[in-house]
């Protein structure tokens, strides 16, 4: 049986949902340091995750583990490259000590972040309503 | 995902806690924005700054913000003439202390607005984390 989670779009918003939880930590991260001398904003690499994306469905990409060639082998925990990754990205302004946050801009791409996460989330509830309706007995 | 979103609460508090300080520091500067020697001579109150550092928190892995240490402005004391100053030299000439309010309340300003830049993530972090929450709800 073939539970939510491996379904292809749970997986795919599944990802989704990773990446904006990472997306919003980064721009936290950024907001905290607004005026941390030196700093400069990161973001999600978005091609990064768009690479990611595309590898969603196939298993062998998910995680490296130990070979099992007997039932008594150890099973170990597959290593797996979930974490995404971030890139420094400067916004439109430096002040003088070398920071590069525009606050003004962190608030646009947190409204962004939650319009997104809004919408993955919908979806969701929306596949598991399917599923739902599905399971349901005939009346 | 909701470990992100954690992270993202614990970098935003410690934005609203370096904000916090730094309001504190201008409040206390404009405060003493008056307070001279006592005796001929003497050095008034120095005008005190916050230095900011990025820090990673261990426990969530966040890059918060931190207030490693305060440093006092180095700038001139302003000279103003008052021979009957308790604090007055011997040509009557009294140093006052090297605060300007119209800075303090730029910076109080400043500090006032980022601190509402955190809150706000907050707010959305924790609306995020309830959205997913609500899931399982139904």
């Amino acid at each position: 049986m073939k539970l939510p989670g491996d379904l292809s779009v749970f997986k795919l918003l599944d990802a989704r949902l990773d990446m904006l939880g990472t997306r919003q930590k980064s721009v936290a991260q950024n907001v905290a340091n607004a005026n941390t001398p030196g700093y400069v904003p990161s973001d999600v690499d978005m091609t990064d995750f768009q690479r990611k994306l595309k590898h969603v469905n196939d298993s062998a990409v998910r995680g490296v583990g130990l070979a099992t060639t007997d039932d008594q082998h150890i099973q170990g925990k597959p290593v797996s490259d979930s974490g995404l990754r971030t890139m420094k990205m400067p916004d439109s302004e430096v002040t003088m000590d070398g920071n590069a946050v525009v606050v003004e801009e962190q608030m646009l791409r947190i409204n962004q972040i939650r319009t997104d996460f809004d919408t993955a989330i919908s979806l969701y509830q929306k596949g598991l309503s399917l599923i739902r309706m599905a399971s349901r007995a005939p009346n | 995902m909701s470990a992100d979103l954690y992270s993202a609460l614990s970098a935003a508090s410690t934005g609203l806690r370096a904000q916090t300080t730094r309001i504190r520091l201008a409040a206390e500067n404009v405060a003493n924005a008056n307070s001279t020697a006592d005796v001929p001579g003497g050095d008034p109150y120095q005008r005190r700054m916050p230095v900011f550092k990025a820090m990673v928190d261990r426990e969530t892995g966040a890059l918060g913000v931190e207030v490693t240490r305060t440093v006092d402005d180095k700038s001139d004391f302003p000279i103003k003439y008052d021979p009957t100053h308790p604090g007055a030299n011997a040509e009557g000439y009294v140093k006052m202390p090297n605060v300007q309010t119209l800075i303090e309340m730029a910076d109080i300003r400043e500090a006032q607005r980022t601190y509402e830049a955190n809150l706000s993530i907050v707010e959305g972090s924790r609306a995020m984390i309830n959205r997913a929450l609500d899931l399982i709800k139904r």
